[in-house]
């Protein structure tokens, strides 16, 4: 039953926990989203959208460290985020206008690993997110994204692999050389 | 020389600092969320009034029955002369059944557009609330809506408010998110208040005078040739509200234009996106719908086939020809979905994916999904051989008599592979292929043949 206020069964205290959450790790959780769409236009508003998801189901979270459920809430959402935009280019729709290029030679490069990994199943990006650009083990990437360590294992094979198929051989050495 | 995963690895990693530039989220997020929880709240609840209210005014409507604009009792009739030769929606007073009601049109006018996100267009942040103009205001069809625009310098910005009927502005709500447009372009909002009810809302809003079409979709002939499908909308002072059929998924798209113009898309109100199609079940002449998950059926039927046709997934007549893992050296399980068009042509999808389990249950990831080109009306689609070529392999469908499927180049066979009952899976050559398929049976004799199919779009 919805209160004055909206807040359909959120107590206080849970008002207050969320709160914080959201003050303590939504920083991480926007670099996330930033990473799993690529599209930076959408990344807060994935942010939001797991967010509402979680803040609805807020009673029946972990209290403890909310945030591997929150993060596996944002994982699933930015698959469908994905999953629209692949059937989007089937039907030809006009793509949206690409950001203006980067001045600097690392910078463009980052721009064409982001854009290689948007070429990538969303599952196979997300473990490719977290493996290496989140830091997780490949335990922590199987309990985040809820499955097999030999899953997280293949999809990482598969996705360098297309990775290096897409970016081609290309002077990549360039930027790790720079840095 | 191709990159080694050490150096694959590096560049993941560099990807941190792409994300470490982004500007933290606002400090008020935790109160957008909330704000937003419930919005989605009362929406579902509103969104269970309007089908009741919609159900008894929706009777017996079919694809295009255009609402005319103007005349006593119209909802939407322009109340200010047309600004003629207006080149730029910005400077055309507000039309609209609702345009008369200066306070309320001031009211719209100040509604807050929301905060755009650190990564949205930098310019939206420029465009100037005082600056806001109501171009369209009025109930149309059980909901309130009203298109909004904004100027950042030279650049136009548009948002469409949806609310129902008799909304205060407080009570409307983005229909999307601000978008830059092309000012001079007609704009559009697609809403489905009733999904169940067979009528959906289309409300264009062009120059004064012009001549506005829309298109939910392509035709396919009988001969099997596709071409997008325009339909003319009747309009008032450059203003049509139309009925037109609902989206056959979230997925669907409705594009608009004045007539010999550029085609602009519709904005698809967030409340049709959220209502879930319902599944038509293939028919299965090889017993595999069993082992066929749900949500790839409704991709190939409904978010593939029905969207791009603009046509009920039950008038499909979808049929389940092949699933399976595919071919070759390939992880992926793939579905092959016929349907038969109004027309009698026919065309097949091809749907390669991977399963997963995750917190919220199964689901899978589509990794490609080519449509082909229709074929002319005549033979089923069971008695036709179809070949559709994948990232890495070929799956074919022919008669059921069939056994083997041969791949043949210049007529010479360059490779081979079993089917089950007339389908199956194999390597193909490589993912531009375009051979011949040629399918026999456990004799050894030709039952089919047809080229590749060459992909739709």
């Amino acid at each position: 039953m919805e209160d004055d206020e909206g807040r359909c069964g959120v107590a206080a205290r849970d008002e207050a926990a969320f709160e914080a959450f959201v003050a303590a790790r939504s920083v991480d959780l926007l670099r996330t989203a930033v990473l799993l769409t690529r599209d930076r236009g959408h990344a807060e508003d994935l942010l939001q959208t797991a967010l509402v998801t979680a803040y609805g189901r807020w009673h029946r979270i972990d209290a403890a460290d909310p945030y591997p459920y929150v993060r596996r809430i944002l994982v699933t959402a930015a698959a469908s985020w994905w999953r629209r935009r692949s059937i989007q280019e089937i039907v030809a729709l006009p793509a949206a206008d690409p950001a203006g290029p980067d001045g600097t030679e690392a910078v463009a490069e980052r721009e064409r690993m982001a854009d290689a990994l948007a070429e990538l199943p969303p599952r196979m990006r997300a473990v490719l997110v977290l493996r290496y650009e989140e830091d997780l083990s490949e335990a922590a990437t199987a309990e985040a994204l809820g499955c097999s360590v030999h899953t997280v294992r293949s999809q990482t094979v598969r996705g360098l692999a297309r990775l290096r198929a897409l970016l081609g051989p290309t002077p990549a050495s360039a930027l790790l050389e720079d840095r | 020389m191709s990159l080694s995963d050490l150096d694959l690895e590096a560049l993941l990693r560099d990807q941190r600092l792409r994300a470490a530039d982004v500007a933290p989220p606002p400090v008020d997020l935790a109160q957008q969320v909330r704000g937003r929880y419930r919005r989605q709240t009362r929406q579902r609840i509103a969104l269970a009034a309007a089908a009741l209210a919609v159900a008894a005014v929706f009777v017996a409507v079919s694809t295009v029955g255009s609402a005319l604009l103007g005349g006593t009792g119209d909802p939407a009739a322009p109340p200010a002369p047309s600004a003629a030769g207006a080149t730029a929606l910005y400077g055309v007073p507000t039309r609209g059944s609702l345009a008369d009601d200066a306070a309320w049109v001031d009211a719209v006018a100040a509604l807050d557009w929301g905060s755009p996100g650190p990564d949205a267009d930098p310019r939206l942040q420029k465009v100037a609330p005082a600056g806001h103009r109501v171009v369209f205001a009025g109930d149309v069809h059980g909901a309130r809506t009203a298109l909004v625009l904004g100027m950042a310098g030279r650049t136009t910005f548009a948002v469409w408010f949806l609310g129902p009927e008799g909304a205060t502005p407080d009570e409307l709500v983005p229909a999307g998110a601000p978008r830059m447009i092309h000012d001079g372009q007609p704009q559009a909002l697609w809403d489905a208040p009733a999904y169940a009810s067979g009528g959906s809302t289309l409300v264009v809003v062009g120059l004064p005078g012009e001549r506005l079409e829309f298109m939910a979709g392509h035709e396919a002939s009988a001969q099997g040739e596709v071409h997008e499908a325009w339909r003319g909308l009747s309009a008032a002072d450059g203003v049509a509200v139309a009925i037109v059929d609902p989206p056959t998924s979230g997925q669907s798209i409705m594009l608009v234009r004045a007539e010999g113009e550029a085609p602009v898309p519709a904005v698809l109100s967030g409340r049709s996106q959220a209502v879930p199609a319902t599944l038509v079940e293939p028919s299965d002449p090889r017993g595999l719908r069993p082992h066929t998950p749900d949500g790839v059926l409704q991709f190939a039927i409904g978010d593939l086939a029905a969207a791009y046709f603009a046509v009920d997934s039950e008038r499909l007549k979808p049929e389940l020809l092949w699933q399976g893992r595919l071919g070759g050296a390939s992880p992926d399980s793939g579905v092959l979905v016929g349907v038969t068009l109004p027309s009698g042509a026919t065309t097949v999808m091809l749907v390669e994916y991977q399963p997963f389990t995750d917190p919220n249950g199964y689901g899978l990831t589509v990794s490609f999904a080519p449509m082909a080109t229709p074929a002319p009306a005549g033979p089923g689609l069971l008695d036709r051989v179809w070949a559709v070529v994948g990232q890495q392999t070929i799956t074919v469908s022919g008669p059921l008599s069939g056994a083997t499927a041969e791949l043949l180049d210049g007529g010479r066979v360059i490779g081979r592979f079993p089917l089950a009952a007339g389908a199956g899976s194999g390597n193909a050559p490589s993912a531009t292929w375009r051979g011949d398929v040629r399918v026999r049976d456990a004799a050894g004799r030709v039952v089919g043949e047809a080229p590749v199919s060459d992909p739709l779009g």
